[in-house]
């Protein structure tokens, strides 16, 4: 499957740009224009770099006050912004589970596509979580379930057509621990959990991701703290 | 010394000349990474036409220790995602992708890989430029890392998202250049 998404996605990009494709003179063109003189442009460099410091310190402090998560990437926002921004409460693992949060992230929503598949759905607002977990990251990703209809999850039957290629799929179960129902992926061996994927009552549907995968004591030592 | 060493020792000095040099020797490449995550011709002239501009107005803080083309595609990514964003609060100068896949049709094979193109298109845009990262450019994760300026583990996530969304919807159209079912399977 990897080869086949790899010679498609290469298709793909070299049907939209041809080999041919000549863009020197349009970016001479744009640069020439803008073109200014070094002292102009050491200036700039002078206040950026002012501005850069400030910048670094006004981070440090509040990093120092415990009131900004690591920032990682264009994306990333404090645990505070991104749930205010999901509108949702977010659910994070218990600060005695052993998981270290090190970077939120916020994904708006975004409108269906144009060229979208019919009964596809648009993309939700997301809260992404990483988390540092025995000696696994853990990826959680937080989205709210417009309906109040069951989990369904997209999983290929035990018994069923899989693809030469792949690898195979790792079972899928549900599972039920501490009264909550969670589903469960399991790596092909199924020697260790690689996600777990649970509905909450709020309608917020967390799916975790480990990598490595885990034991599925230590997976659950962590995602049944999720509150 | 390479051409792009003698280009960004031009650029370093000051001569704009060298911009020439490296824009004809990474614009395929840049446009068809852009392409990727925009899914629109004219939207990845001008995210890579920004990025050479932005090369142009940052060479002075790159390190030459360092490899070119990590920092450079960083800028390309980058740009092609606030690109797509602010393209679509404007929701201006929308070109789906399909417009241009549109015309072939003759060949199944051929439209085999339009349907693909129009899963991709589809695909969320964090999952979209980690996929381009990863099978167009044939970065390991942790070059998709520093160029996503994300955790690993997040370019491993997105990476398995993509992978299944595309895996199932094409499998749910028996694609015949999909992967065939082993034997006994």
């Amino acid at each position: 499957v990897d080869q086949s998404i790899a010679e498609g996605l290469v298709e793909y990009v070299e049907q939209g740009i041809r080999a041919d494709t000549d863009i020197v003179e349009q970016v001479m063109r744009r640069a020439i224009d803008r073109h200014r003189p070094f002292r102009t442009r050491f200036r700039w460099t002078v206040v950026g770099a002012v501005a850069a410091a400030a910048f670094a310190s006004a981070v440090a402090v509040a990093a120092a006050t415990g009131n900004l998560s690591l920032k990682v990437g264009p994306s990333a926002t404090t645990l505070a912004r991104a749930e205010q921004a999901f509108g949702a409460h977010v659910f994070t693992a218990r600060a005695d589970s052993g998981a270290v949060l090190y970077a939120v992230y916020f994904w708006p929503a975004t409108p269906r596509p144009a060229n979208a598949e019919p009964g596809s759905q648009p993309a939700r607002n997301e809260v992404e979580l990483a988390y540092s977990y025995a000696r696994s990251r853990v990826d959680v990703t937080e989205v709210l379930d417009p309906t109040t209809e069951a989990l369904n999850v997209d999983a290929l039957g035990p018994g069923g057509a899989k693809l030469k290629a792949a690898g195979g799929l790792g079972a899928v179960t549900i599972e039920a621990v501490n009264g909550s129902e969670y589903v469960v992926g399991r790596s092909v061996d199924g020697s260790v959990v690689e996600w777990i994927i649970w509905k909450s009552s709020t309608r917020v549907v967390v799916t975790t991701h480990f990598g490595p995968g885990l034991t599925h004591d230590l997976a659950f030592a962590l995602a049944a703290t999720f509150r | 010394v390479t051409d792009q060493d003698a280009a960004i020792d031009e650029l370093k000095r000051g001569e704009i000349v060298g911009l020439a040099s490296l824009v004809k020797i990474h614009q395929l490449k840049a446009l068809r990474t852009a392409y990727g995550i925009l899914g629109d011709r004219a939207e990845a002239e001008d995210v890579v036409s920004d990025a050479f501009l932005r090369v142009l107005d940052r060479i002075a803080s790159f390190d030459r220790r360092r490899s070119f083309e990590p920092w450079f595609y960083r800028i390309v990514v980058n740009l092609a995602i606030d690109y797509r964003r602010k393209a679509r609060r404007s929701e201006a100068r929308s070109e789906p992708a399909e417009k241009h896949l549109g015309r072939a049709t003759e060949l199944d094979a051929r439209e085999m890989r339009i349907d693909l193109g129009r899963e991709i298109a589809a695909l969320p845009r964090p999952e979209r430029a980690a996929l381009v990262l990863r099978y167009y450019l044939d970065m390991d994760e942790e070059s998709m890392a520093t160029v996503l300026g994300c955790p690993v583990g997040t370019v491993k996530s997105r990476l398995h998202r993509g992978r299944e969304r595309l895996r199932r919807s094409l499998s749910n159209s028996e694609h015949d250049w999909l992967p065939k079912p082993a034997e006994g399977a």
